[in-house]
């Protein structure tokens, strides 16, 4: 995911074009934020910034706000091929600067038009898969075509989903735009025109706007609007459509909430980890934690909660792991060696304790894998491997997608030690590549029962979140969901210990939800629910479906899985809870208070 | 892209034959507005004209069109003449509350995934009756039908070609037969979203529609001794007696009067030129027009219809089921109730002190 703006005037605008480009760049910054950069035509040539970090950083560098000109660029980048630097950021160029170019999305074929181009002499300034289609069009131009003619035959080259934008200093007045699944969208404005990613960010300067479909392509100049698709031209004015709402009131491209967005669209985030396990690393990843003396998982809050899942599964292979929260490693740390090996997961890759636990560990000598989902992070380069975990970027403070792609990644870890110590890893790869499909059918078929279970559980002051084994880590993540969202004070434990202090809370009516995502652990918890409700308290199951719903006053009935994906499949009812309670009690769920995204701060 | 929002307020009345007679449900008045009317004038925050097909016009600044036989199908058939130049239909269900975010939501959906069309889903637990959602990769509507929990939440925007399907399918089958050569996106939503298939779900609903603010009209009455804890609204010409005590939110119609030592409590909806005898105690209710409510009387989680006459002291229990001291929640049709009381028809009368069963009439 990135996010694309361009803009073109008539004449030049009241305010300096790069005051435009910066304001477009911040509204835009949630769609990726590491890196940003803009391009502007001016009379002669095509002036690029850009650079890797937050838009403020980059902006201030820069001074973007400065810049002049009828016609430019923005570009934050969510890194997907290259890590974000200075190089990787958009817009590229072509090889004489001449051609500029901003991209969401993947194109497939990179690598092989890389290759064909560089043949005919291309110099490639970045590793992005972006770049070729500066240079296809260049290419083209160089053939004779005019630059629209060329940049539809580069269009018709490129395969993958793609949003695209691209300047021509021969044609300063021109933004050619094609789209093949990523959002795009046109904004007519008078004098100007625009194009962006999403609607917030045109209604800033006009509320009249055009839907653009997948396969179209086309450009924009200050007063007109030109579409095609497949050659036959599209009249852009039968789909003129005035937004009647504020930018401010404007949704999430359909979504109420980023945390609802992010919930829903984990089948994807989860395929795409999936497809994106790279096997022989993973392997080197198993080789070094066989050979390690110690292992150690570093993570803080939901990052520690997917770290407890590893730890829950290794012993069964006889490997021992320790479980550290980050900012508690300090515990450990007369324990670190040379021999010793540590993950450490963290989301953005910017957690202040898990950088400084996996900094001291390298002090030590201890080789560290680091498992994120941000490119080239801080944490990636305190670390001697890496393990992308390809969600994509979250918005949502609350670790939904995030959460989910790093038990899977640790799954695939896990599987690839398997793989290394000779056992039949067939079944549980196969169940891998099945997850996508059985979480999109966890969202469908619970969904209703868990909006009504939130009614239930609005008003409650208190809920206990139980299990055993490998249903802690879950119960822990559920419970750490409704407090970040909902406020409502939610304590999980390992369901045995409740006879030693616990349940002396439990009175008529306390909710306890039991997550029995664990299959060896399913007759002792239900001994557990009987505890519970011989003292009154309302169970909640997230049970196997069958026999089980009958034993818990609300079920909400899980498909059969196994062990290894159940606790992604078994959290998602509990991220549901605690989104649909938040909404029930008028909270916004994007924004709980007193929290940050990422916590860089100890 | 031209889009023309269609209330679809018509329809039989199904189970509210008892409170509406021969008209639809969706012509309840809930706080002073006929139910549909909540959906169109939301729409009207952002859409210049507003298409309600209905039976019989009403008051307010939209486009009636008459319906011609029943169902949604035939609903969208008349439209069809009507309707001009727009390209798309945004269709709403006149018995469907929806926050304004949610059409909001539809609309920029179909723009920024550059879709044709798209389709509101909510979360219900219980699906019979309605259309359940299947979604395919990347937020794609693939459908009706099967397993799941998402329904159709009654909201919909579409290329105006399913109009002419409609004419031969269902409005199922039409949308099933759109997504196959269309791309539809679903538009899942998890916020307040009421559905009024049964008067019951009218007390929830009054919860929801509830005035937040106090607004006592200039030519309405109140005595001195009177105590109005707001919010309140009253309305013109009502008359609010002596040591009444209304305790917002509560909402007073048209020349309503409300007599001496009367206890309304929070959620209480009486509507136009209806009599509450002294002494009455109301609360969770909703009082239709030109009712009376004998002096006594303790009304509480009912629906009382239009012309109803309760003679004095009739007493509606409420309580379905308490175990340990505490309620118990009770599920009607698929929805949970801790307190129901009664619904008493259109134009019936309840004799002097007769106590009602909970749940009496529902």
């Amino acid at each position: 995911m990135c996010g694309i703006f361009g803009i073109v005037y008539r004449r030049p605008p009241v305010r300096p074009l790069g005051e435009v480009l910066r304001k477009a760049l911040e509204r835009l910054e949630y769609r990726g934020y590491d890196s940003a950069g803009v391009a502007v035509v001016t009379e002669r040539e095509i002036i690029v910034k850009k650079d890797a970090g937050k838009v403020a950083e980059v902006v201030s560098k820069y001074g973007f706000d400065k810049l002049h000109g009828v016609c430019g660029l923005a570009h934050t980048r969510w890194a997907t091929h290259g890590r974000p630097d200075k190089h990787n950021a958009h817009p590229h160029v072509d090889c004489r600067g001449s051609i500029a170019v901003v991209h969401n999305g993947i194109i497939e074929n990179y690598a092989e038009l890389k290759e064909e181009l560089s043949r005919r002499g291309h110099r490639f300034a970045s590793e992005t898969d972006t770049e070729v289609v500066a240079h296809l069009v260049e290419e083209y131009k160089r053939q004779g075509l005019d630059t629209f003619t060329a940049f539809k035959k580069a269009i018709s080259r490129i395969k993958g989903a793609y949003a695209i934008a691209l300047i021509d200093v021969e044609t300063p007045q021109v933004i050619y735009f094609a789209r093949y699944l990523s959002p795009l969208v046109i904004g007519v404005g008078d004098g100007f025109n625009i194009v962006a990613s999403d609607i917030p960010t045109i209604l800033d300067y006009t509320k009249r706007v055009i839907a653009i479909k997948d396969g179209e392509y086309g450009y924009i100049t200050p007063t007109g609007v030109y579409i095609e698709v497949d050659g036959v031209f599209q009249n852009p004015w039968d789909r003129l459509e005035e937004i009647p709402w504020e930018a401010e009131a404007a949704s999430k491209g359909g979504y109420p909430h980023f945390m609802l967005k992010e919930i829903y669209e984990q089948p994807e985030s989860l395929a795409s980890t999936v497809a994106g396990i790279e096997w022989r690393l993973l392997e080197n990843v198993a080789h070094a934690l066989l050979s390690a003396r110690n292992i150690y998982i570093v993570g803080a809050g939901s990052s520690h909660h997917a770290g407890l899942t590893l730890a829950t599964w290794l012993p069964k292979i006889k490997i021992t792991a320790i479980p550290i929260v980050a900012s508690e490693h300090m515990l450990y740390e007369p324990l670190y060696d040379r021999e010793d090996v540590a993950i450490a997961i963290s989301q953005s890759g910017e957690t202040i304790d898990t950088i400084k636990a996996a900094k001291t560990m390298r002090e030590r000598g201890v080789k560290v894998i680091a498992v994120t989902n941000v490119v080239g992070s801080t944490l990636t380069r305190e670390s001697d491997l890496v393990v992308y975990t390809r969600a994509g970027p979250e918005i949502g403070v609350a670790a939904t997608k995030t959460f989910t792609t790093q038990v899977a990644t640790l799954s695939a870890i896990y599987i690839a030690i398997l793989r290394v110590l000779g056992y039949d890893v067939s079944t549980v790869e196969n169940e891998l590549k099945r997850l996508p499909d059985i979480v999109r059918k966890t969202i469908e078929n619970t969904a209703g029962l868990v909006k009504d279970l939130s009614k239930r559980i609005k008003n409650r002051h208190s809920l206990y979140y139980l299990g055993r084994g490998a249903a802690v880590p879950v119960a822990l993540e559920g419970a750490l969901k409704l407090k970040e969202v909902a406020y409502i004070h939610a304590e999980a434990y390992p369901a045995g210990e409740s006879k030693h202090g616990p349940i002396a809370l439990v009175e008529e009516g306390f909710p306890t939800v039991f997550i029995f995502s664990d299959p060896s652990t399913r007759e002792k918890t239900l001994s557990n629910v009987a505890e519970m409700k011989a003292r009154g308290a309302y169970t909640i199951g997230v049970v196997p479906s069958g026999d089980l719903e009958k034993k818990v006053d609300w079920a909400v009935p899980m498909p059969d899985v196994g062990e290894l994906i159940a606790p992604v499949v078994y959290v998602i009812p509990l991220q549901l809870l605690a989104y649909f309670t938040a909404v029930e009690k008028g909270l916004d769920p994007d924004k709980p208070r007193n929290l940050a995204k990422t916590v860089t701060v100890e | 892209m031209k889009i023309a929002p269609l209330v679809l307020a018509g329809g039989k009345p199904g189970a509210f034959e008892k409170i509406t007679g021969h008209l639809p449900k969706t012509y309840i008045y809930v706080y002073g507005k006929r139910l549909f009317q909540y959906a169109a004038d939301t729409l009207a925050e952002y859409f210049k004209k507003i298409y309600v097909v209905a039976p019989v016009p009403e008051e307010g600044n939209y486009i009636y069109i008459e319906e011609r036989g029943e169902g949604i199908e035939k609903a969208l058939a008349a439209a069809d003449s009507y309707i001009e130049s727009e390209s798309h239909v945004l269709l709403t269900y006149g018995d469907v509350y929806v926050e304004a975010a949610a059409y909001r939501d539809v609309v920029e959906a179909v723009i920024s995934m550059g879709a044709d069309g798209a389709v509101l889903a909510v979360p219900r637990k219980f699906t019979l009756g309605y259309g359940v959602v299947r979604t395919g990769p990347g937020q794609t509507f693939a459908g009706f039908g099967g397993e799941g929990q998402w329904i159709f939440g009654g909201v919909a925007l579409l290329p105006r070609e399913v109009i002419k399907l409609v004419a031969k399918l269902s409005i199922y089958e039409a949308l099933n037969e759109l997504a196959r050569v269309k791309k539809i996106v679903v538009v899942p939503w998890g916020g307040v979203w009421h559905d009024v298939n049964h008067p019951e779900d009218l007390l929830q609903l009054l919860e929801h529609l509830a005035p937040v603010y106090s607004k006592i009209a200039k030519g309405a009455k109140i005595s001195p001794t009177a105590v109005l804890e707001g919010p309140v609204v009253v309305e013109e010409g009502a008359e609010v007696d002596h040591y009444a005590v209304l305790k917002g939110p509560v909402y007073i119609g048209r020349e309503v009067f409300i007599g001496s030592h009367a206890f309304v409590r929070n959620y209480t909806d009486v509507e136009a030129e209806t009599v509450v005898g002294s002494s009455v105690e109301i609360s969770h209710s909703l009082i239709g027009r030109e009712a009376h409510i004998g002096r006594g009387s303790y009304i509480s989680y009912s629906v009382v219809g239009e012309g109803a006459v309760l003679e004095p002291h009739v007493v509606t229990k409420s309580v379905l089921r308490i175990r340990r001291d505490r309620l118990e929640p009770v599920e009607v049709r698929g929805k949970v109730f801790y307190k129901l009381g009664a619904l008493i028809p259109k134009g019936a009368r309840v004799t002097a002190g007769s106590v009602l069963e909970p749940g009496y009439g529902f």
